[in-house]
């Protein structure tokens, strides 16, 4: 046996205790390549969502790869950690610090590479089905497989580079300590833990603030508070695992009816410990998933967006006429007869829009134009569009902000017109949209029927809007008018103009496809956080078959013994991810801001599939782990 | 010519209550020797054999194993120096259990890079007299603990050391294994004229000794040759360790 041999088998096998790190590896691994499959597929890098498709690509390939970094850190060294016995028997037998730093490095490369071939190899073999998947979501045609050099030599460079680094960087890590404390490592009485009242007073109270911070978030405060609060969970979920948690657990031992009551005893006053000692690994958990389950929540809320959708493109076909050139009446000609040839049962409007001139405002940002409808023209179009005006009609010189968009928000602002000194002022907004944003960009107004006439300009335009409940159809239409769905107004184009159906189909698919790409990454996020939860239970199962064996010989049934380490499993895999939903709860309050439409029903879509996923993978850990405790206890 | 010196011996656990776990220990053991350390628990026994093996430093005094002092080496030089000049045998065997039988005791050589024809040899030649060369492709969990302790005496014994060191190497096993184990280090001893120490609690095991040196509360208490008889030297045994008023009770034939 040659030391090269030696460390292979080493590693071969202790494959059980590997399982989780190769494989989550081989995972992140497996999602990289099929990312750099896209965005080195020849056929791919043309279209704009496409062309979006490889930019999101491209940064998710930096979020896995900056991920795979610390999950790879993190993993290596929780392994030397619950080896620290094996090392010493080693060094016994007269191992020198260089041939150890040399054993671990070799070990880390060995399941390095081996997660790279796994990868790729299941990347290959699944790779056409992924291409599948993803362009459908894209949109676009299915794209053949085409295994691309870039792609390979990519990934495999990257990885490998991430083990190399890795692998000296534990070298590092690996502190010989006084052999005789390796020796004894795991055997030593561990010490009772110690919990400071003022960090766990901190704790409590940086996520109680920032979980008041998020609910109460409003569209506009939601960018300043982003930052602030995320850094406050984040600080105070950590302290919330090493102090406030095991102060807790420490008042409930003080209460002797429920902490010598039965198994309690034992659950309890080794959930102190566990807390304690695992508090780094229930904060990475907490965190992963946390970000795993924001991720594809607000992608699947997005969903609402889509919903939301008919709000903000009231209109099917939106056309405006900037001046009265005959071309005008043709391209109106074209888009009813391209409706007529699509079946689409419609509805059509004419209003009159005036542009005035202002001379002064208190907006931040003062327009040189406003945009002014009437109020009367307002209800008209809303009804078409089949929304109810509750608002009542405006007199005098009373007028509403144009609303051009839900996400849209308005501070009371006042404009001085040039004519005559008029002053038009505004505290709120009008209740719809009837001129999406992408129509228009100026900023608008609704008034009096009455100031509508008083009102003179030469700037007036005509709006044409095609009404139908069939959006969908549209999509396509008029393409020698529009570019991807819109044509902006311009100075050198004479209108501007809106295709709903297809600029609902560019929207879908790009949510689709965020959705695709979070969803793999939120896959990679979530099996890593299990991953970590696996090693934990392998680095403890030494001291826990003792304590168990301890117990045991005290007079404990089997049940009694089931009881105790469901508890404490199901501690271990659900306390992180119980708070990890209050996090997320929290986070999707401060979402919700964003939409019209509640978003509940896919919020709780997303949380319960991880959760079911979550139940399936305690199961079965548990059925492994009381297999191989009792198979040391019988 | 003496292989194991051990001089004024001091060692002191710092902590909250600092303790004098040895006291001006003095000792030597002789090329192909076979010693055994007894005493009651607590008097010190193991934190000796650590501190022989390099494993724990003395607070103060010196060990001299083969005219060479390891506590004044660097790392890496105590660590070849464990390699080469000693070999360990432990109560719970401390095999690798990802490793084979095989592996387990090539191991020492594996570490100091011996080519694969050269450890082949002195494999089948250590197994051979062992009596493990059936077991050699087994795994760790497909033995018996008899069977460990004598491939971990083969680990110990393959680099051909100046010294064997032994912790309670009979501690883990039944009456018969341990009697082929103590016979195996025995035969080792004589036919090799290997250098061994031993700490033992059994008294059955300690009579297999040339020597038996007891310790108590940390000092040298008093020191048993064997003479011809084994089991007279037993009873001497058990006599001394009745009078040190420990571990009287590891055998219970005596009360009776």
């Amino acid at each position: 046996m040659t030391f090269p041999q030696f460390v292979f088998r080493n590693v071969v096998r202790n494959k059980r205790t590997y399982a989780a790190y190769f494989l989550s590896s081989a995972f992140s691994v497996l999602i990289f390549f099929v990312y750099a499959l896209y965005i080195f597929h020849p056929d791919i890098q043309k279209g704009v969502t496409a062309i979006l498709a490889v930019q999101l690509m491209t940064a998710a390939e930096v979020i896995m790869y900056l991920f795979s970094f610390l999950f790879v850190l993190y993993s290596v060294s929780t392994f030397l950690k619950s080896r620290k016995r094996e090392f010493g028997i080693l060094m016994m037998h007269g191992m020198t610090r260089s041939q150890l730093n040399r054993m671990v490095f070799l070990e880390n490369m060995l399941i390095g590479v081996g997660a790279i071939l796994t990868g790729i190899a299941i990347g290959i073999l699944t790779g056409k089905l992924f291409l599948m998947v993803g362009s459908n979501m894209v949109g676009i045609e299915s794209l053949p497989f085409y295994l691309s050099v870039r792609a390979l030599v990519l990934t495999i460079g990257a990885f490998l580079f991430l083990f190399f680094c890795i692998s000296l960087f534990t070298t590092i890590l690996v502190r010989t300590n006084k052999l005789i404390d390796l020796f004894q490592a795991g055997e030593k009485p561990k010490k009772e833990p110690k919990v400071s009242v003022f960090l766990s007073l901190v704790s409590a109270i940086l996520l109680l603030a920032s979980y008041y911070l998020a609910a109460t978030a409003t569209m506009q405060s939601l960018m300043f508070r982003m930052l602030p609060v995320i850094s406050m969970t984040i600080v105070g979920t950590y302290f919330f695992y090493t102090q406030l948690s095991v102060f807790i657990v420490k008042m409930l031992q003080k209460n002797r009816s429920l902490f010598w009551k039965k198994t309690n005893m034992i659950t309890i006053s080794s959930l102190a410990y566990r807390l304690k000692d695992n508090a780094r690994m229930f904060f990475m958990v907490t965190i992963v998933s946390t970000v795993s389950f924001c991720a594809v929540g607000t992608l699947a809320s997005m969903n609402v967006m889509t919903k939301q959708f008919e709000v903000d493109y009231p209109a099917a076909i939106s056309y405006i006429a900037k001046d009265d050139q005959p071309n005008h009446q043709q391209n109106l000609q074209q888009i009813e007869t391209e409706l007529h040839e699509n079946n689409v049962d419609y509805s059509t409007i004419q209003v009159p829009i005036k542009y005035v001139d202002i001379a002064s405002s208190t907006a931040s940002y003062p327009p040189e134009k406003l945009l002014i409808v009437s109020f009367s023209d307002y209800k008209k179009m809303s009804n078409q569009a089949g929304f109810d005006v509750t608002e009542k009609p405006l007199v005098r010189n009373e007028t509403l902000a144009m609303l051009t968009s839900h996400f849209e928000y308005f501070k009371p602002t006042t404009y001085t017109l040039k004519q005559k000194g008029i002053t038009l002022y505004h505290n709120k907004s009008s209740e719809h949209v009837v001129f999406p944003f992408q129509l228009i960009l100026d900023e608008g107004l609704v008034v009096s029927d009455e100031l509508f006439e008083k009102l003179s300009t030469e700037n007036i335009e005509i709006y044409t809007g095609f009404y139908t409940k069939e959006i969908e159809k549209t999509a396509g239409m008029a393409e020698n008018l529009v570019e991807d769905g819109r044509a902006f107004p311009s100075s050198d184009s004479s209108y501007a103009m809106t295709v709903s159906g297809t600029l609902y189909d560019n929207q879908m698919s790009m949510f689709k496809m965020m959705l695709f790409v979070t969803l793999l990454i939120g896959a990679v996020f979530f099996i890593a956080a299990g991953s970590f939860l696996y090693f934990r239970l392998y680095a403890d199962l030494d001291y826990d078959r003792r304590q168990y064996l301890t117990i045991t010989k005290v007079g404990l049934t089997d049940q009694e013994l089931n009881k105790i380490v469901t508890r404490q499993l199901a501690l271990l895999f659900f306390v992180p991810i119980a708070v990890a939903f209050v996090h997320s709860a929290f986070a999707f309050m401060a979402l919700q801001s964003f939409f019209a439409l509640s978003i509940a029903t896919e919020v709780i879509i997303v949380l319960a599939s991880f959760l079911i996923a979550q139940l399936i993978y305690f199961f079965f850990i548990r059925y492994r782990y009381l297999r191989n405790l009792k198979k040391s206890l019988i | 010519m003496s292989i194991l010196d051990v001089k004024h011996i001091e060692k002191i656990y710092e902590g909250k209550v600092a303790h004098k776990a040895l006291d001006n220990i003095n000792f030597s053991i002789e090329k192909g020797e076979f010693v055994g350390i007894m005493g009651p628990s607590g008097s010190g026994k193991t934190t000796l054999l650590n501190l022989i093996a390099t494993i724990d430093r003395p607070t103060s005094g010196e060990i001299f194993i083969n005219g060479k002092n390891p506590h004044v080496l660097n790392r890496k030089e105590t660590a070849l120096f464990r390699r080469h000049e000693l070999g360990f045998v432990f109560q719970h065997f401390n095999l690798l259990d990802t490793l084979t039988v095989e592996e387990n005791i090539v191991l020492p050589l594996t570490l100091d890079g011996e080519s694969v024809r050269e450890m082949d040899n002195k494999l089948h030649e250590v197994t051979g007299k062992l009596g493990i060369d059936q077991i050699l492709k087994k795994r760790t969990y497909e033995i018996s603990g008899g069977q460990m302790q004598r491939t971990a005496i083969a680990r110990s014994i393959i680099h051909r050391p100046s010294l064997i060191l032994a912790d309670e190497p009979t501690g883990n096993l039944d009456s018969k294994s341990s009697r082929d184990v103590m016979e195996t280090l025995t035969s080792i001893n004589k036919e090799d004229g290997a250098t061994a120490l031993m700490v033992t609690h059994d008294a059955v095991a300690a009579s297999y000794c040339h020597r038996v040196i007891f310790i108590k509360d940390g000092q040298l208490y008093n020191e048993i040759y064997r003479g011809d008889n084994r089991q007279a030297f037993f009873q001497k045994i058990i006599d001394m360790l009745a009078l040190l008023g420990g571990d009287s009770h590891d055998l219970s034939t005596v009360r009776l």
